[in-house]
């Protein structure tokens, strides 16, 4: 009966002898390791954050009783307190309505001077709502402080006491209680700092997203909100909730044709479109998407690099293993040892990837929580999430081992065994390479012919790099296209003068009123355009989805701000047709010449009704944001609105700065607030400066990840060249040029990898964008830009700091036994 | 004789220099050479004394373990002495700096291996370019294509290593070295991979190299190779035990037998 060694052998056999090829390599295993443990360490760690992100919103929501559906009258109008509860009492689902309330909110400004910190004029809303009186329905959250007490709630108290917004007072670094003062110069004070849920997360001025600082929002009881508001007993929205198993969109349908049929102007609009619902929730799939895909780039680039590592392994192993053959060894025993390579790096993969996944949701935990404040938040251990990152983590390198190890055991014993030159094998692509003619010396031709001669590892390590360098490509891309969309908001905002300033009126009035002619004569101001800013719904044809926008008419004949238009004409005259965001025509399917339906408020004597009226696209304007339409004053008729005005572009004079003109106006009667354009794009890059703080640690992580790859490829190369460059130095050659050929060779595989990560990453940017666009902000028309900066650190990663991998190798081509590694046998 | 003529002709002040003094003159002196391994001291060579004139064909001998190739990695530069001296072209390898030995291995000796060592990534041409490109000759094109002329290889100049026989690999490693325009061959057992037939042809090479000026120095353990060498040098357990001409007077490499 014939034996062989290692047959019968049991577990701890294996295990010495894994232990013992650890040892000699375990600088390799511990690297792909860890690059495999960022890999895993990402998708545990941001994986667990949208399990946390739901159920601390599901909770939040719930705990404040966010309104299941909301009614609010067009701007400017205002109806008695009861009448929109008579309009809901009346539907025929009434009864499925669980909790009702009647809130007036309304836009101001604010002077946080008063509260004993640096004096600010910003934009604020005043919501009147009940504070604890009946069943609630979207309650304030008091995170610090307290709620105003029973005598501040009616209108009798002589300063107004509410709740003022946590985000604002935390950006603005004001204190827990104080006083500020409002547009009309009333004083107001708080007891505290909350929010309600449906300001979870909300848009500033201008429709910005991430600008706290620049809207103040004031939560006060009702009564007191009508005397501030000069709208005593009125009111003009409405929040409830529903019972348990009431149908939602049924009675959404009713309460849409009861307003309608009350002829009030009026939008339904149900919890999912509210803005902080939308953004909380679809963020999460969005957010998630993108971290999965960023992990699976890691992920990725470790299992390339366990691909590379093992194939090595299996090469040096390669007599071995047909010497085993040859001893009649079974298949499956001769790939054990060559898997356990696998073993090795999913191990210490995944043990170090369950602790990088818990630092990484730790500190995005933190994160979440001062960038996104909620009542309840939730951020427990997934267990279910490290499970499976820890599946992964294993399954990964054990896969990339296995496909080495199931080649390297199909060939016949007689080939595996083989020496010398009878090992070499023909190579396609090197034979024919080897005909065109390269220039220069050996020394330069080698680190090409080199990459020529071993292509699938070549691509192998380009991808690996490459993928590393997506992921850097994607997150600083991202940052480049929300960047230049910011931008040219920006641009657009500004044109005609940086100095510009947004000045809302309470409601409607006559263009040639004494509320508009006074915000002329101020001293600070030199200028004024009176102009219309209406909701309008633009109906989409072909089944795209409507589109709520927001149209400003202006004379575009005279006004000093116009926008820029950068397809088809400026439009004039009341026919003239609008001007469309690119983002809106793309949504509604409709380009230049075409027409659109609006659905839009026109006034009826004291009220407003609804109706569609078809205009032309006359043009596309400049201004990224959705949102935004431009028309001709003109056009104002087909709103009743003729000579009205709601909103005035005010121009400091000459010598005034856009403060000076600020604090002029802002005791003006009819002014609710002011807000300088200049400051919107300000505000966004405050915000994203500290979002990209955020972002270049992802990019220095990117950085260590794409070294460790070319550091492991190139120690890969540097031992299996070890006869060439021992050749090398037979022949005297001095380090430095041998390290150089080396260093040329990574800077070819650099090169492809900077390639594949900047094509990846242009790629993976194009379908974020394109999931962005559609979910969490399809509000803003985000072209794809990579900007020079990107590329430049994409090709300093891929090429400089995968050039440098081989310097670091040198002391080990230095002090390599040249005598010895002459004699290796292949 | 010819070729190796216009090798001088040709060659760069560097190579005038190294050959036209007694720069291939070798001298050992006392030579030890002991490693450590593991826990042990393994002496490779003891109290050698040894001087080869210039342009001798010299076949050191010996079985394996007995300290050859020490000896050949020593007058080669790549290693060095324990105690005692080496000397090549009137330098004492064992006081110079690394650099020092890399530029003797640069314009003073080439190698030849056993196991060829060819740069697999380059053609045949490119490997025997290598030679000339490393001792930095101008006119490197020109000794590539004699020296691939002189081994026989022209054709087959833009094959790659996997795409040539071993006695043919063997051939390009002797172009390789003779490109490099140095005075001095080693050649470790050049033909321990080749069959018999070929292995002659190598050494018909390399004798002509010895009969055209060159310092040929050729280690192996075969006895019957040593028949074609001016002087054979018989080493066992790291001692010199024989050194004189073969018994019989060198004889041709056609008479050889194994």
């Amino acid at each position: 009966m014939v034996t062989t060694p290692a047959r019968g052998r049991g577990a701890g056999f294996w295990l010495r002898w894994s232990w013992r090829d650890f040892r000699s390599r375990w600088i390799a295993i511990l690297a792909i390791g860890v690059v495999l443990a960022i890999g895993i360490g990402v998708y545990a760690g941001l994986g667990s954050t949208a399990t946390w992100r739901r159920q601390s919103n599901d909770a939040s929501f719930a705990a404040l009783a966010m309104h299941d559906l909301r009614i609010e009258l067009s701007p400017g109008t205002f109806v008695d307190q009861g009448t929109l509860l008579d309009v809901v009492s009346g539907i025929e689902d009434g009864s499925s309505i669980d909790a009702v309330a009647e809130r007036l909110v309304v836009d101001s400004q604010v002077d946080t001077g008063s509260a004993g910190i640096e004096s600010a004029l910003v934009p604020a809303r005043l919501v009147g709502m009940s504070f604890g009186d009946g069943r609630p329905v979207d309650e304030v959250w008091i995170r610090d402080g307290s709620a105003p007490s029973d005598g501040s709630t009616s209108s009798e108290a002589t300063t107004p006491v509410g709740v003022l917004e946590a985000k604002f007072a935390d950006f603005r670094g004001l204190p827990t209680a104080g006083t500020v003062t409002i547009a009309g110069g009333r004083e107001v004070d708080y007891s505290g700092l909350g929010v309600i849920p449906e300001d979870f997360f909300y848009e500033g001025p201008e429709g910005t997203i991430f600008a706290e600082g620049e809207l103040a929002i004031l939560y006060l009881p009702l009564a007191p909100t009508q005397q501030l508001a000069d709208r005593p007993g009125q009111v003009n929205d409405l929040v409830m909730t529903l019972g348990d198993g009431a149908d939602r969109d049924a009675v959404e349908a009713q309460l849409t044709e009861a307003v309608n049929r009350a002829g009030l102007g009026a939008t339904v609009s149900t919890r999912d479109d509210a803005v902080a619902v939308r953004i909380l929730y679809e963020d999460i799939d969005n957010d998630q998407r993108f971290w999965n895909a960023l992990s699976a780039l890691v992920l990725a680039a470790a299992a390339l690099a366990a691909f590379n590592l093992v194939s090595r392994i299996v090469e040096a192993q390669r007599r071995e293993i047909g010497i085993g053959m040859a001893l009649g060894l079974p298949r499956p025993q001769l790939a054990i040892r060559p898997l356990l390579v696998g073993v090795q790096v999913a191990v210490v993969g995944t043990i170090a990837g369950v602790a990088v996944g818990y630092i990484v949701g730790d500190a995005f935990a933190g994160v979440l929580e001062s960038f996104l404040p909620l009542p309840d938040y939730r951020t427990g251990f997934q267990a279910g999430i490290y499970a499976q990152a820890a599946v992964l983590g294993l399954a990964v390198p054990i896969v990339a081992a296995a496909i080495p190890v199931w080649r390297a055991v199909r060939v016949e014993p007689i080939e595996a065994i083989r020496t010398g030159h009878l090992t070499a094998k023909s190579n396609r692509l090197t034979d024919w390479t080897g005909r065109i003619p390269l220039p220069g010396s050996t020394l330069t031709r080698m680190p090409l012919r080199n990459v020529l001669r071993n292509p699938r590892r070549t691509v192998l390590t380009a991808v690996g790099v490459g993928a590393a360098i997506t992921a850097l490509v994607a997150v600083l891309g991202m940052l480049d296209s929300f960047d230049r969309a910011i931008n040219r908001g920006g641009d657009e905002f500004t044109r005609g003068g940086s100095d510009r300033i947004i000045v809302q009126l309470d409601t409607f009035y006559p263009s040639d009123s004494s509320v508009v002619a006074e915000l002329d004569q101020v001293a600070d101001v030199g200028r004024i355009d009176a102009a219309l800013r209406l909701p309008v719904t633009a109906l989409a044809a072909d089944g795209n989805e409507d589109l709520d926008l927001l149209i400003e008419l202006v004379d575009l004949d005279t006004a000093r701000w116009t926008p820029t238009v950068i397809d088809g004409a400026t439009p004039t005259g009341a026919d003239g047709g609008l001007l469309l965001a690119r983002k809106a025509a793309t949504d509604l399917g409709v380009g230049v010449g075409d027409r659109v339906t609006l659905r839009h408020p026109v006034r009826t004597g004291a009220g407003f009704a609804l109706t569609e009226t078809e205009v032309d696209v006359a043009g596309i304007h400049g201004n990224p944001i959705r949102t935004f339409v431009i028309g001709d004053v003109s056009l104002a008729s087909v709103f009743g609105l003729q000579g009205a005005a709601n909103l005035v572009h005010v121009y400091p004079a000459d010598g005034a700065t856009r403060a000076d003109a600020q604090r002029s106006i802002f005791d003006l009667p009819g002014v609710t607030s002011s807000q300088p354009v200049a400051r919107i794009s300000e505000a966004i890059d405050e915000a994203l400066a500290q979002i990209v703080s955020i972002l270049l640690v992802a990019a220095a992580a990117v950085l260590i990840l794409a070294l460790l790859i070319a550091f492991n490829a190139t120690r890969i190369t540097v031992e299996e060249r070890q006869r060439e460059h021992a050749t090398m130095r037979a022949f005297g050659l001095p380090i430095r040029s041998i390290v150089g050929t080396v260093v040329r060779e990574s800077v070819v595989t650099g090169v492809v990898a900077t390639v594949i990560g900047l094509a990846g990453g242009v790629v993976f940017i194009q379908w974020m964008l394109r999931s962005l666009a559609t979910t969490t902000l399809p509000d803003v028309g985000i072209d794809l830009y990579v900007a020079p900066a990107t590329i430049i650190v994409a090709a300093v990663v891929g090429i400089a700091v995968v050039a440098l991998a081989p310097v670091l190798l040198a002391r080990r081509i230095a002090t390599m036994d040249v005598p010895d590694a002459l004699r290796i046998m292949e | 004789m010819a070729d190796r003529v216009a090798f001088d002709e040709t060659g760069s002040e560097a190579v005038d220099a190294s050959i036209g003094h007694a720069g291939t003159r070798i001298d050992l002196d006392e030579l030890t050479k002991r490693y450590q391994v593991g826990e042990v001291e393994v002496t490779a060579l003891e109290n050698i004394n040894l001087h080869v004139d210039e342009a001798a064909f010299v076949v050191i001998l010996g079985p394996s373990g007995c300290g050859k190739t020490t000896l050949l990695n020593m007058i080669g530069a790549l290693d060095t002495p324990t105690s005692g001296s080496v000397k090549v072209a009137g330098i004492d390898l064992g006081r110079a700096s690394s650099g020092e030995r890399a530029e003797m291995r640069r314009n003073t000796v080439s190698f030849i291996f056993q196991t060829f060592n060819l740069f697999p990534a380059l053609t045949a041409y490119e490997n025997v370019r290598f030679g000339a490109d490393a001792a930095r000759r101008s006119d490197a094109d020109d000794r590539t294509r004699m020296a691939l002329d002189q081994v026989g290889l022209s054709p087959r100049q833009d094959h790659f290593p996997h795409q040539l026989s071993g006695g043919e690999q063997q051939r390009v490693a002797i172009a390789r070295a003779l490109a490099s325009g140095n005075p001095i061959l080693l050649a470790d057992e050049p033909t321990g991979e080749l069959d018999f037939r070929t292995g002659v042809q190598i050494l018909q090479v390399l004798e002509e190299q010895a009969r055209a000026g060159m310092t040929v120095l050729v280690v192996t353990h075969n006895r019957e190779i040593s028949r074609i060498a001016d002087r054979v040098i018989e080493l066992s357990s790291g001692h010199i035990v024989a050194d004189g001409p073969p018994a019989g007077g060198p004889a041709r490499t056609s008479d050889l037998q194994w």
